[in-house]
């Protein structure tokens, strides 16, 4: 048993590593509609069937298989009308066989949907436990999983009441019935000639044993049945299309300049409500890009483009001159820095979060990066300093203190391209002042897209754009805008209020 | 969700080969398994006709020799002993 068993430890291992690097490869776009429970259940749970399939179903698919076909022909050998006799039975075994199958699968398929929908539920509730306290949604929450529950329940018990018809007591009566065949035909036949005793032994030997291995295959056959559908669910996602964006990666192209180019670009995140409409815009080197407007103006989407985050749909992303697609992902990913607006952090030191296990970055370059961008002086004060412990996702940390890390951790890959996604207000005033302060020092001689809130801190940029429902509605310097009188005037007008009045 | 799988045979036989397709690798290993299977299944099935043939060749007859009945017991006992060997090593 030992032998077998391995080897189906060793192909769910193989299928695991499948699955988790086929889940790394797929788009953004795949985990909106995907929730994820089900892809943890998908790597756990579905693998786990499979593997009971191996374990237990193939090795006594095959060993039933073997003995039943050795059974038959022995039998044939022994007494050949009588074999005919036991050849009767087999059509009854296999409409048995088929119907459970059929019936089985409806509700095992039932049955793994469900728990995988219990495990989103799960999932969704645990990562959303903060709000569903604040707001008391443990009611409404708790009745959905008691509902999911129920269905799960119901799908079991119909499923019972299959295996105890058709299991044990649909075989056993065939058994029965097959016996009295036998004995019976032994019965006729003696009244005839003389029958030996060592063939009726033989015979009835047989049936126990012929019967035995249906049984087994029988109740097998659930697992089976769930391996089925647990690979189905996990080819799919083997299969899936939605895949990151592609890139070419043998062109070599390298990012030289840092020239950025949006030709009318349009993009949609679900292929029917356009999230971006027909953006273009440049940025030359070195210069500064900012993206304004209010939430769902679609500035983050712009950034989700650049990324490669998402693939778009219409017109074309250039840099220096070249579609983006054409760049290998590497050097995208090098060449462009992004920093993000609630920066995650990794468990280890602070020294790998900076460094993200580049072994290519020297100590020197991280304390570098992190001088360059004025972190060093917390860090510094920290137990152990650079090798300080992070965890939890830094949570010891402010967010202040988190930005400046991330940072760093941009700074020391000296990315051409940056791009930022500016933290919103809930920083410190003095944290505030150094992370302004280390930006100006890190948007010199990089071109930069800056997606802002706060529009006080943009002024000197280069072109902002001022996005409204997808579309650019405004570009320019600050003052072209403020003095166009438009949407930026107003919005500048909302954030400084009190402050222009008197001005 | 991604709503309701519904399968036919077709489509579960080809899940079945994909899955099976992942024993390749191991392939040395499970025909090795499957001849031990082989030789178990015989096992299995030559005992009860030994039995048998003890009964009518010898018990019905009332021939009860010792050296054709010691080797027919002998025979049976092997096969039981290589047998619960067999089993212990196969897979």
């Amino acid at each position: 048993m030992v032998k077998f068993q391995e080897i189906a430890l060793y192909i769910v291992q193989q299928l695991r590593i499948d699955v988790f690097s086929k889940v790394q490869a797929l788009g953004l776009k795949y985990f909106d509609q995907t929730p994820t429970g089900s892809i943890v259940s998908r790597v756990t749970n579905d693998t786990e069937a499979i593997k009971d399939m191996f374990v237990t179903v193939i090795s006594t698919f095959i060993q039933s298989g073997c003995l039943l076909i050795g059974i038959f022909i022995a039998m044939f050998i022994l007494d050949v009308r009588l074999a005919l006799f036991c050849v009767v039975i087999i059509p009854f075994l296999i409409f048995v066989m088929v119907l459970y199958r059929k019936l089985s699968s409806r509700f095992y398929l039932d049955m793994r949907e469900r728990l995988s929908q219990l495990n989103a539920k799960l999932a969704e509730s645990l990562q959303g436990m903060f709000v569903i306290q604040v707001f008391r949604q443990e009611q409404r929450l708790r009745q959905e999983f008691g509902r999911i529950n129920e269905l799960h329940y119901r799908a079991g018990m119909k499923k019972i009441k299959i295996d105890g018809l058709l299991l044990r007591p649909a075989i056993n009566l065939i058994y029965t019935i097959a016996l009295i065949i036998v004995l019976n035909f032994f019965g006729l036949t003696s009244f005839q000639q003389k029958i030996e005793i060592g063939v009726i032994y033989v015979f009835v030997n047989y049936l126990d044993r012929f019967f035995e291995p249906v049984n087994q295959m029988m109740q097998r056959l659930p697992l089976f049945q769930q391996a089925i559908v647990a690979g189905v669910r996990v080819f799919r996602l083997l299969d899936e299309k939605a895949l990151a964006p592609a890139q070419k990666s043998e062109t070599g192209l390298t990012i030289s300049k840092g020239r950025i180019e949006f030709k009318n670009v349009s993009f949609s995140y679900d292929g029917n409500r356009n999230v971006l409409k027909n953006i273009s815009f440049t940025a030359n080197p070195g210069e500064t890009v900012a993206l304004v407007g209010h939430t769902g103006s679609g500035k983050s989407s712009i950034i989700n483009l650049l990324m490669r985050f998402y693939e778009y749909n219409r017109g074309d992303i250039l840099i220096d001159g070249e579609s983006i697609r054409n760049f290998s992902k590497q050097e995208l990913r090098e060449k462009m820095g992004l920093v993000l607006q609630g920066p995650f952090l990794f468990y280890g030191t602070i020294k790998d979060n900076i460094r993200l296990h580049n072994k290519a970055i020297r100590d020197e370059q991280v304390e570098e990066a992190a001088r360059f961008v004025q972190a060093h002086h917390f860090i510094e004060q920290l137990e152990d300093g650079f090798d300080h412990k992070v965890v939890e996702r830094g949570g010891a940390f402010s967010s202040g203190q988190r930005q400046l890390i991330a940072f760093a951790r941009t700074m020391a890959a000296n990315p051409k391209i940056l791009v930022l996604d500016e933290a919103t207000a809930n920083i410190d005033t003095e944290t505030e002042e150094a992370i302004q302060k280390a930006l100006a020092k890190m948007r010199q001689g990089r071109t930069t897209i800056a997606i802002a809130h706060r529009l006080s801190t943009i002024q000197d940029a280069d072109l902002i754009l001022v996005l409204h429902q997808g579309e650019i509605v405004e570009q320019g310097s600050h003052q072209e805008l403020l003095a166009l009188k438009g949407l930026y005037h107003k919005m500048y007008l909302l954030q400084n209020g009190k402050a222009m009045e008197v001005s | 969700m991604e709503g309701k799988i519904e399968l036919t045979g077709r489509e579960q036989r080809k899940i079945l080969f994909r899955l099976l397709s992942y024993t390749k690798p191991y392939k040395k290993i499970i025909s090795f398994a499957f001849v031990l299977l082989l030789l178990t299944t015989l096992g299995e099935i030559v005992s009860p006709i030994l039995v048998k043939i003890f009964i009518d060749d010898y018990l019905t007859p009332r021939k009860l020799l010792f050296t054709p009945l010691f080797i027919l017991g002998s025979v049976y006992m092997g096969i039981q002993v290589v047998n619960a060997f067999l089993l212990y090593l196969k897979w």
